[in-house]
């Protein structure tokens, strides 16, 4: 039995970038703890490769893929017992008003053998089930949507509930959504604690994927809005995610976000009180130690370090990009991140880069080798939707680069301090407004050019790194939790 | 368009697909058209035939002529219902190129098969070759003139189909009494083939001209035959059961032969074909009906499903549609029925008309009955197929083959009169099976139509 099974989704080894490097540094250094690793991805991807190696410790890996549920066809009737059906409808008539009460009786019904999915898929009674909750509902949908959508919504869901968990002390999740339901499920079957740990916010980041699931079609492409008429269906995958949250919330034994916005976001999305606490991101400062400015030579070089998706807003960044270039010719912009996840935004922006004539400005680099990149930049910016803890900024800090970005996640404490001491170090960059081009170029213009500035904020941010986001202390945050958490032997729930 | 399965969608999608989907309805009602010819130019000739014919001759002419239709409709009935589907896919995919070929494909398949049929039955009978000779060919030719019949109905053209009967069985009547007056029974043959031969040369003609293709053979139906079993054993089910009950009389010590293993059982084929022609107004009110008052409604609520209806307007429209299909029947039902009736009263008279032994009249009325009750078991099938139950379909024609083949064996043992329940209980039981069934399955038309979608078919922008 592995000591800590992490549960993620999305993330490490198969998708590089901030959380992926977090968990990758965790398991390293904890490399006397095993690990069994579940990940959980949307399809198998067969050209999908592994981004990180899996360290030694981890003993048990396991992926699931949550829309590639098979449904065995049986030669036998589906159907369900009564029983059985006042369980599930009970379940998902509360799920629907997101309330997690039900859960456990429902998870344990799934995770056994008397209902499959083929039942759940086909047979009359799940259809009777299903006719009973959209008659529950407040409007009345289009059926055939109510249909598919139930299917898309459900039939993964149930599939996941009846997934083989590995046996493991102790289930830590790194997100909510799908994760923390296998967390609430893992810690249903094996009686075993559930950890939690939130970089950003699942809902938040979901509800502005679904709404860019308009967005995109729409022809204002400068905006993000969450529509303001309600989209029946729109609303009901946000409520799934939403209730994925309070689930993995109400059943989880600690809480754990990187810092205070995030901590009183997870509190109005359910969290109790009680279980939150804040453990900041990490970095190893001792890697940089090495690192030598490169001589200036009269090009300023500008940097945006982060995957290429419409989350990070790429896009404002090549426009803020453009506002630049037209004042200053002598700039060199690299784009560093992988532009594999999502090729058709990645396409959207070379597009856009082209369009503004900066093809011979910008670089896109995908994945790089930091260590060579850091040296030669003179300012690193961030354009992101939504962001926890960007580990992209305490890694400038560290390299002494400036960072202008958008006041997003904990980016505001990460450049002005997140405590009144802190705060007396300085400002280590400029914070800005999303979608804004221009007052993103503005202030990165303010810091090329003013070289006294550079210098305060390059100063500013590396004490400020070495004093509050050592590597070190995360990981002896988190040792104390496993251990604890490892050690009770008989949880009382 | 949603993930709701091809089908529906080609309900929607327009008429061809409809028309090609009414025709393979119709492809069932409209044999009863030829059959009717059939009838009647049989008729035609038992007058005719007894001025130059001995009676043994007239007894061995009509047998054979009855079971050359028998078993060409039972070995066609394999392509009858799958290769109309068959082909109302292709029509669907605007592919009518492929009709030709597909016929030609189809036509060496039941070539062969009947030619080796007809030879070894023939080599069996004590008659002279010529006659063997023209029996073969014609059970060929009756065989080749069921499966144009097939392609035809998807063509619609009802005028150029029946033109092509009346003339044919003109000729075919005129030719076998002339030549029967020189060569007797094998000029009978002769002629009859001549005029049949004529009406597969016109409908084949109809069909090169309308469909011109490239190709000759379209080997594609064979694995479509094959995937779709259900249809061919559907098919193959119902023209065994309607001819069962003839078959098992055969069989037992009822019928008198006429040589070796040529039976008849006169008193009851002629009751029996007679009933027939009874419920011809009972397919054509449905024809008319199911075009101008359920279609519409049924087209309705595949439109609330497809068109993102609330469930209550799917409901909505299954209850109007489900209630247009009862009143349609309602009315087959009171208009056949007074036919039905009629014909009941007027049976002595009928039989007089048609030259009928006046023993037979108690069987010919209870087999009046029985088609009466066969025609709306027909109209269940046809409804059931609507829906694309085929499994439905084909345990209803299975009842219907097993109780008609058992019942008609009971009754082998009773008097003439009662001859006739045999098929008159089978018919009530297959009945009765179709409607409880269909009724079941249209309570539940709402969840077959979603939840037996297959999972899996995912919609882009739901996924994110």
């Amino acid at each position: 039995m592995a000591d800590v099974c992490l549960l993620l989704e999305g993330t490490f080894p198969y998708v590089s970038g901030g959380v992926s490097t977090w968990i990758y540094d965790l398991i390293r250094q904890m490399d006397d703890i095993s690990f069994a690793i579940c990940y959980l991805g949307p399809h198998r991807l067969a050209h999908k490769k592994m981004h990180y190696e899996i360290p030694s410790n981890v003993t048990d890996f396991q992926e699931i893929y949550i829309f590639d549920y098979e449904i065995a066809k049986k030669a036998r009737r589906p159907q369900i017992s009564q029983k059985d059906m006042k369980v599930i409808e009970d379940f998902l008539l509360h799920m629907r008003k997101n309330d997690p009460a039900y859960f456990d009786s429902f998870a344990r019904l799934l995770n056994g053998k008397s209902v499959d999915l083929y039942d759940l898929a086909f047979s009359f009674d799940s259809w009777k089930i299903l006719q009973d909750i959209y008659e529950a509902e407040e409007e009345e949908p289009s059926f055939i949507d109510y249909f598919w959508t139930w299917r898309f919504v459900y039939l993964p869901l149930f599939s996941l509930l009846k997934s083989n968990l590995p046996e493991a002390k102790l289930y830590h999740s790194v997100s909510t959504g799908y994760a923390g339901v296998l967390g609430a499920l893992g810690k249903l079957k094996y009686q075993r604690p559930f950890m939690l740990t939130e970089h950003g916010i699942y809902t938040r980041e979901r509800k502005i994927e679904i709404s860019q699931a308009e967005w995109i079609y729409s022809e204002t492409a400068n905006e993000i809005k969450v529509t303001g008429a309600k989209d029946f269906f729109k609303e009901w995958w946000m409520g799934l995610f939403s209730f994925f949250s309070r689930l993995a919330y109400s059943r989880a034994d600690e809480i754990i976000s990187l810092f205070e916005g995030n901590r009183k976001i997870q509190i109005e999305e359910g969290a109790p009180v009680s279980k939150t606490r804040i453990i900041p991101n990490g970095v190893d400062v001792s890697l940089f130690r090495d690192i030598k400015k490169a001589q200036p030579d009269g090009i300023f070089r500008i940097g945006f370090m982060g995957r290429v998706v419409p989350i990070k807003d790429v896009k404002t960044f090549i426009r803020s990009c453009k506002i630049i270039f037209m004042q200053m010719k002598n700039i060199e912009i690299y784009i560093m991140g992988p532009t594999d996840e999502d090729e058709e935004y990645y396409k959207e922006c070379v597009l856009l880069a082209q369009r503004e004539g900066l093809e011979q400005a910008i670089r896109f680099c995908g994945k790089v080798d930091i260590y060579e990149y850091y040296p030669k930049l003179d300012v690193i910016v961030l354009t992101s939707i939504s962001e926890g803890q960007p580990i992209v900024v305490l890694e400038a800090g560290v390299c002494g680069i400036p960072v202008v970005a958008t006041n997003v996640g904990a980016c505001e404490e990460l450049l002005y301090g997140a405590t009144p001491d802190d705060r007396l170090l300085g400002k280590s960059g400029t914070i800005t407004l999303p979608y804004d081009p221009q007052a993103t170029a503005d202030a990165v213009m303010r810091i090329l050019k003013n070289p006294e500035a550079h210098a305060r904020m390059a100063a500013a941010g590396k004490k400020r790194v070495n004093l509050y986001y050592q590597m070190d202390d995360l990981v002896a945050n988190y040792r104390l939790l496993y251990a604890k958490y490892m050690q009770e032997a008989k949880w009382q729930g | 368009m949603a993930g709701i399965g091809f089908r529906i969608e080609k309900i929607l999608e327009g008429d061809t697909y409809i028309d090609s989907i009414k025709a393979h309805f119709y492809s069932t009602i409209i044999f009863s058209g030829p059959w009717l010819v059939s009838i009647i130019t049989l008729f035609l000739l038992n007058l005719f035939s007894v001025q130059n014919l001995h009676n043994q001759e007239v007894a061995y002419l009509r047998a054979t002529i009855i079971y050359i239709y028998a078993f060409s409709l039972i070995i066609v009935g394999v392509s009858y219902l799958s290769a109309s589907r068959y082909l109302a896919d292709k029509l669907y995919l605007k592919e009518p190129e492929s009709f030709a070929p597909a016929f030609n494909s189809l036509a060496i398949f039941i070539l062969l098969i009947q030619t080796a049929i007809g030879s070894f039955c023939m080599s069996m009978v004590e008659v002279s070759f010529p006659i063997k000779f023209m029996s073969v060919l014609l059970y060929l030719t009756i065989s080749l003139l069921w499966l144009l019949m097939i392609f035809l109905t998807s063509l619609r053209d009802y005028g150029a189909i029946s033109m092509a009967f009346v003339a044919g069985s003109l000729v075919a009547i005129l030719a076998s009494w002339g030549l029967g007056n020189f060569f007797g029974l094998a000029g009978y043959f002769t002629g009859y083939f001549i005029g049949h031969f004529i009406i597969v040369i016109l409908l084949s003609l109809r069909i090169y001209l309308e469909f011109d293709s490239k190709r000759f053979f379209d080997w594609q139906i064979f694995p479509f035959l094959f995937r779709n079993k259900t249809l061919v054993f559907t098919g193959i089910f119902y023209n065994l059961a309607i001819w069962i009950d003839k078959i098992v009389f055969w069989s037992t010590s009822k019928a008198t032969s006429i040589v070796s293993f040529f039976h008849t059982f006169p008193e009851y084929e002629s009751a029996s074909f007679f009933a027939y022609l009874t419920i011809i107004p009972a397919l054509s009110i449905f024809l008319i009906q199911v075009e101008t008052n359920f279609y519409k409604k049924y087209r309705l609520f595949y439109t609330q499903v497809l068109e993102k209806g609330t469930y209550s307007a799917i409901k909505q429209a299954k209850q109007e549609m489900v209630s247009a299909l009862k009143n349609n029947l309602a009315v087959i039902v009171v208009n056949q029925g007074m036919i039905t009736l009629l014909c009941i009263a007027f049976a002595p008279k009928i039989a007089q008309i048609f030259k009928l032994d006046f023993l037979a009249i108690p069987v010919f009325r209870l087999c009046i009955v029985g088609a009466f009750l066969n025609s709306l078991l027909l109209i269940f099938i046809i409804i059931i197929l609507y829906f694309d139950f085929k499994s439905l379909a084909l345990a209803v024609t299975a009842v219907f083959l097993f109780s008609n083949a058992i019942l008609t064996f009971v009754t082998s043992f009773l008097e003439l009169p009662f001859v006739g329940y045999g098929y008159l209980y089978s018919c009530l039981i297959s009945l009765a099976f179709a409607f409880y069934a269909l009724d079941y399955k249209l309570k539940r038309l709402e969840y077959l139509t979603f939840a037996m979608q297959p999972v899996g078919i995912h919609r882009e922008e739901e996924i994110i």
